[in-house]
């Protein structure tokens, strides 16, 4: 005959595992804001590099490069989100237009290319950073992520000048 | 018996939990909480309920802990910023305002830009004159110094810096109010504009200490009261009714109840409505824990009534501590909160007397002794005639609060029907008032002792239970009963022996002379080898301020044991080192009073130590009288001058505390030829620059320089060249705004210096026979 019942018992061991779930949630995130942030946006990452797969596929066929089209998400995406993750709000690119200049190009710049999501942009920049300048478009397939496929199909996009 | 009350072990344990946070290392508490909770799974898959109950309670002791441990500060906090330094600081006001003063009130903000970046984190501003009207919800936009929260530091102090962190404010501020901008005002919430209303009611129904004696017996408001009646209602033992507690609530309660049965409402619709009621209650006037713990318990009372189950009162206060502590976890140490606990269980658990009078003796006793440990270690209180003052003003605070409270309500229909009722509160509060001044004058109605340790509070409170059991068990159990009553006396007795020890212990033949850390200003302490201790200025004071011997010098003298001092001395009449006397002198039995004059006619022996006055104006040829007469000698001639110099000599170790002197007295007294070599210096002036000249630095050539002085102070003492001038000579400074108070302490051999802050000790040597 104990101080409580097994139901009893049930009941707080329950609620002692949410409060210490939840308390161990909070110490973890005040101590890695950054790795939270990352988790905040990873659904984003995931959908966008989706996109940028699927634009890769529906480029490939067709002759012309026509810019990414309105996204299918468009209205989810201008959303104000909490996620701190860049949105592509910018318009789409016009071929004609002035080049991308890659070692001048912000993030958003590089998001607005057709297939490049935050992660590629800020795989781009973080190259440009650690390696230096790009000293010609084609050094882009040094950037993990970028093909020859890829290149080519940004290469009515981008440039390097001087 | 514990069956019915099944939240009561749980709170026990979370209570203990928070109490040991932050001395148990964060990995240990996650490891212990996952493997406890672990096992209790186990075990009660197992069906073993009993060793799933241990391990679940210590699961609950080490979740406690850890709700209570300090989170990571984001990187935008406030408290990243290097400080202090001069910003715009742009937040939201988080709570009502409080005034200190009429030029200067705390505002507590919750901050969201500094300097025009994003910052999070929460600050208390003070700000400094006329400014606009603030209250909670408001946008403003302020400059604002800011600096690291901190207190004074002393022996048997408060810590006020750990009491703010406590509260989540690591940074404070000062500002200018009438550079404050209000930015945009969403209005006062229902709730504030409720109490502001009841406030405006009251104040325009009743003479104003009356008016603010009602506020705060109503809503707990008691910024308004005259310091006497504040001080009147302390020493009588009654402050408790001024704070909002379980006694408005109740008598709210119940009075909704009884006029809705009155009306013949049904029994569950009318308890409904009482809780509604309760629950507005708490929400204007306030978060306090006394409101929230009251509000709580009424609630399941009345819950109780609501499903017409019998409800148990301890469980229901073990709910409430629970939910406040889950909520604010820094509250148990809050002495609000320990004094609403204590007296509820003291109340609820004591037996009942019959009779109207002894029952209401024995609550009012009852909740005495519960309290009497919390009231000691925070107030160094303890009230004698608390339980009779209360017999008295309950009841008075009774009518009042219910006629003040249909007052109120009355005064949201027409203002005039809530004069009318509000004024009948009148004569209840002037004779409550009367009574209680009464109840305070005499000298021993409140006694000053020091604040009992671990040991002494285990030991009285083990007292207590053992006494209660003898109670509960002497008719069904009396073997065990006999058993309880005879163990209960001897921990009363070791109780109170832990408790006095500091009080009478014998002097141990040291000398010590402590430099209290009083902010600007100076205050001494002197323990004496033989037991007297003197007092030599007791820093600031006065009544728009922090009285410094209040709130500083009198707790750190308690708290050592000291009840008596042996002899006071002023050493000048200038408001940073007299103020505080006046609060001195009234809370303790003084044996002489010295003044200048007296000490520097003839050196004094008392308890083995030999002190000397010198300094003033018999400290040389008296300077030619039309010199004085003249405008400028007038004003440059301040009464730091005729500061008092005492020298203090033991042994081979000699004290020369230097107070307020100038370059023009050092110099006379270096003309006098009066011997000055001493081994510790007091420097004068908290270390300005217009005294301690190289002459009389050299003179003195002391071994230790202690300076008394404020942090961040705007005179800028001590001065640059000052020490620079000490460096010369070679001293070890010690400085009060860093190192808090600075405790010398001598056998006459050896000297021995801490810092009370860094707890630093080192040690000089005097004797070069003596190791040390």
């Amino acid at each position: 005959m104990g101080l409580y019942t097994r139901p009893q018992l049930v009941l707080v061991l329950s609620l002692l595992v949410a409060a210490g779930a939840g308390l161990g949630v909070v110490h973890w995130r005040a101590a890695h804001p950054q790795l939270v942030e990352r988790l905040e946006g990873l659904d984003r990452e995931i959908a966008a590099n989706g996109e940028g797969r699927a634009e890769d596929r529906e480029v490939a066929r067709s002759t012309e490069p026509t810019g990414p089209r309105p996204s299918p998400r468009g209205d989810s995406e201008s959303r104000p989100g909490r996620s701190r993750t860049p949105k592509r709000q910018a318009p789409p690119l016009d071929p004609a237009g002035a080049p991308v200049d890659l070692n001048r190009a912000t993030l958003a710049d590089l998001m607005r290319l057709p297939g490049v999501g935050p992660v590629l942009a800020r795989r781009i920049l973080e190259t440009r950073e650690t390696a230096g300048r790009f000293g010609a478009v084609d050094d882009l397939v040094g950037v993990r992520g970028v093909g020859r496929a890829k290149l080519e199909r940004l290469r009515p996009f981008i440039g390097v000048l001087e | 018996m514990w069956l019915r009350m099944p939240l009561l072990p749980l709170a026990l344990a979370f209570c203990a939990g928070i109490a040991v946070a932050g001395r148990i290392p964060l990995v240990s508490l996650w490891i212990v909480s996952l493997v406890m909770l672990a096992f209790a799974a186990l075990t009660l898959a197992l069906g073993r309920t009993i060793i799933a109950t241990g391990l679940l309670l210590l699961a609950v002791v080490a979740v406690g802990a850890l709700r209570a441990a300090s989170v990571p500060l984001a990187a935008d906090h406030v408290a990243h910023l290097t400080l202090p330094r001069s910003v715009t600081l742009i937040g939201r006001v988080d709570a009502e305002p409080i005034l200190f003063a009429a030029n200067r009130r705390r505002v507590d903000v919750a901050v969201e830009s500094v300097d025009e970046t994003r910052r999070s984190g929460r600050l208390f501003v003070t700000l400094y004159g006329e400014g606009p009207a603030l209250g909670e919800g408001q946008r403003v936009r302020l400059e604002a110094r800011l600096h690291r929260a901190s207190g004074f530091r002393n022996p048997g102090g408060f810590d006020h810096s750990r009491y703010l962190e406590r509260q989540g404010v690591l940074v404070t501020g000062s500002a200018r109010a009438d550079r404050l901008i209000v930015l945009d005002d969403p209005g006062p919430s229902w709730n504030v504009r409720l109490r502001r209303g009841a406030r405006e009611a009251i104040e325009r129904a009743l003479p104003p200490a009356s008016a603010a004696l009602l506020a705060g017996l109503l809503l707990g408001e008691r910024t308004a009261l005259p310091p006497e009646v504040d001080t009147a209602f302390r020493r009588a033992g009654v402050y408790h009714l001024l704070a909002v507690s379980g006694f408005n609530v109740a008598l709210i309660a119940g009075a909704t109840f009884a006029l809705l049965n009155l009306v013949r409402f049904p029994h569950r619709a009318a308890a409904a409505i009482a809780i509604v009621v309760v629950a507005a209650f708490a929400a204007v006037v306030g978060p306090q824990a006394s409101v929230l713990r009251a509000a709580i318990m009424a609630t399941l009372v009345l819950g109780a009534l609501l499903v017409e189950r019998e409800a148990s009162v301890l469980n229901a206060l073990a709910l409430s501590a629970i939910v406040i502590l889950a909520l604010r976890p820094a509250d148990l140490h809050d002495p609000g909160f320990q004094l609403s606990f204590a007296a509820t269980i003291g109340i609820v658990v004591a037996p009942l007397a019959r009779g109207l009078v002894a029952g209401a003796v024995g609550v009012s006793l009852a909740a005495e002794l519960a309290v009497l440990p919390v009231t000691l270690t925070h107030f160094n209180q303890l009230s004698v005639i608390g339980p009779l003052a209360n017999l008295f003003a309950v009841p008075l605070a009774g009518v009042a609060t219910i006629v003040g409270l249909a007052g109120v309500a009355a005064s949201w229909l027409t203002a005039a029907a809530g004069d009318v009722l509000l004024n009948a509160t009148w004569p209840v509060l002037i004779v409550m008032r009367v009574l209680v001044a009464i109840a305070a004058a005499p000298a021993w109605s409140l006694v000053h002792l020091p604040a009992p340790s671990w040991p002494a509070i285990a030991a009285y409170v083990t007292a207590l239970l053992l006494a209660l059991t003898w109670w509960r068990l002497r008719g069904t159990r009396p073997r065990a009963a006999r058993y309880a009553g005879a163990l209960a006396l001897p921990a009363l007795v070791l109780a109170l022996a832990i408790g006095a020890w500091p009080v009478v212990r014998p002097p141990d033949g040291r000398l010590r002379v402590i430099v209290l850390d009083v902010g600007q200003g100076d205050a001494i302490v002197i323990e004496t080898p033989e037991g007297p201790t003197l007092l030599v200025d007791a820093g600031g004071g006065g009544a728009f301020r922090l009285d410094v011997g209040e709130r500083v010098v009198a707790p750190m003298l308690w708290n050592r044991g000291t009840l008596r001092l042996g002899a006071v001395v002023t050493t000048h009449d200038d408001q940073d080192h007299a103020g505080g006397m006046r609060a001195v002198r009234a809370l303790f039995r003084i044996g002489e009073t010295w003044s200048a004059e007296t000490l520097r006619a003839e050196p004094r022996v008392i308890g083995g130590v030999r002190l000397t006055g010198m300094g003033g104006l018999a400290a040389g040829p008296p300077s030619p009288p039309d010199a004085r007469s003249s405008k400028l000698s007038a004003a440059s001639r301040s009464r730091n001058d005729d500061a008092l110099v005492l020298r203090i000599d033991h042994g081979l170790v000699s004290f020369l505390l230097a107070s307020d002197i100038t370059a023009a007295t050092e110099a006379r007294l270096l003309a006098a030829g009066i011997p000055l070599r001493a081994t510790v210096l007091k420097v004068a002036h908290h270390g300005s620059r217009g005294s301690s000249t190289i002459e009389f630095l050299r003179a003195v050539n002391p071994r230790v320089a202690v300076i008394s002085v404020g942090a961040r102070n705007p005179y800028g003492h001590p001065a640059a060249e000052t020490l620079a001038r000490l460096d010369a000579v070679d001293a070890a400074v010690y400085r009060t705004d860093r190192d808090g108070a600075v405790i010398l302490e001598s056998d006459g051999r050896t000297l021995t210096v801490t810092a009370w802050a860094t707890s630093r000790t080192a040690p000089y040597c005097l004797d070069p026979e003596t190791v040390c």
